[in-house]
């Protein structure tokens, strides 16, 4: 959790605001720090649908701040729960990831969105396999290379428990289908998907 | 030239022996015909995006190193693997040339690779590695096709 953005945006602050990140010091523009939110409200809806407790309470008064940074440059005030509303949104998605990986997921410069398509990708898997009444164990961790230690690739294993021969074509055709359709480039590009007998 | 793909009709007649040591050696052979095949098929037909791609991958790097034109233009291959993971970048060209697909097996067989050739306590097994050649044999067949 210590890798967490967390905003301390100032009431009435102009031009560029400071916000902290243990460890990094990230500092951000208002319009930065307008730009991540949203996103964050976008994967929101993306991933727990636009009718999840306090979305559309967001929205809406993300809508109301965009509109009056667009006013009034500078002078924006930022009310106090909006930053820790930003920041749970944040916890939710990093909280979701398995904790073996939680550590890693900032190091591999993936964004919040993208652990929203991650933990995506991963639900799908599992209802795709359990819809088609393949016995299967599923397995997250990540890799890093012997020879080059930076090199750090996150690996989702599907073991499958029966008829591996039979299955194993039609898996991995719809794995990756669904990898086409949830993950980013960036994303996509971290993954190793291993499909493997039990 | 060597063709790299003779790599893997070894692997192919390895993998029947089915004892830990014929299916980790077809394991490896089986991923570097991929590989080697890959990396040349983008000299050949993609060196303007490989070059890309290294420099990015430098570039990239905690510790980016200065870059000798001469020998990266000419490709030379020990130069290419002092200054990046080769594996990564080809791995990498390929994804982005649109064949995401491709890239991910790349590395999926990278890492079945370093599992046959390091990791002495995993148990290799005949179904899966009569798989992963399959699937070679198939990557191979695109590139063969030019659908790179």
């Amino acid at each position: 959790m210590s890798q967490l953005l967390q905003y301390d945006l100032p009431s009435g602050s102009a031009g560029r605001s400071r916000v902290t990140s243990h460890g990094s010091g990230i500092v951000m523009s208002q319009h930065e720090f307008l730009k991540d939110f949203r996103n964050l409200l976008y994967a929101q809806y993306i991933f727990w649908g636009k009718n999840s407790t306090g979305f559309s309470d967001l929205w809406e008064e993300l809508a109301r701040l965009r509109n009056n940074f667009s006013h009034n440059f500078g002078t924006i005030n930022y009310p106090h729960n909006i930053g820790e509303s930003s920041l749970k949104l944040q916890n939710d998605f990093i909280i979701n990831l398995p904790a073996n990986i939680q550590p890693i997921f900032r190091e591999l410069k993936l964004s919040n969105i993208e652990a929203s398509q991650y933990l995506d990708t991963v639900k799908k898997f599992r209802q795709y396999l359990k819809k088609q009444h393949i016995k299967y164990s599923l397995d997250e961790n990540y890799t890093s290379d012997v020879e080059y230690p930076d090199w750090i690739q996150l690996v989702i294993t599907i073991r499958i428990k029966s008829n591996f021969n039979k299955v194993y074509s039609k898996v991995k055709s719809k794995i990756y289908k669904i990898l086409d359709s949830t993950a980013s480039d960036n994303l996509y590009q971290k993954l190793i998907i291993k499909i493997q007998s039990h | 030239m060597f063709d790299p793909t003779e790599f893997l009709k070894q692997a192919k007649q390895w993998v029947e022996n089915r004892d830990q040591a014929s299916l980790r050696s077809a394991t490896s052979r089986a991923y570097y015909s991929l590989y080697n095949a890959t990396l040349e098929y983008l000299k050949t037909n993609r060196k303007k995006e490989l070059i890309q791609g290294i420099r990015n991958e430098n570039g990239n790097s905690s510790r980016p190193k200065d870059l000798n034109n001469k020998l990266l233009k000419a490709l030379d291959r020990n130069y290419l693997g002092s200054i990046v993971p080769m594996h990564k970048v080809v791995s990498d060209v390929c994804h982005n040339l649109r064949a995401r697909q491709f890239g991910s097996q790349l590395r999926t067989n990278h890492e079945f690779r370093k599992t046959a050739d390091y990791d002495m306590d995993e148990t290799m097994d005949y179904d899966e590695v009569k798989m992963m050649i399959k699937d070679i044999d198939f990557l191979l067949s695109q590139l063969k096709q030019k659908k790179l």
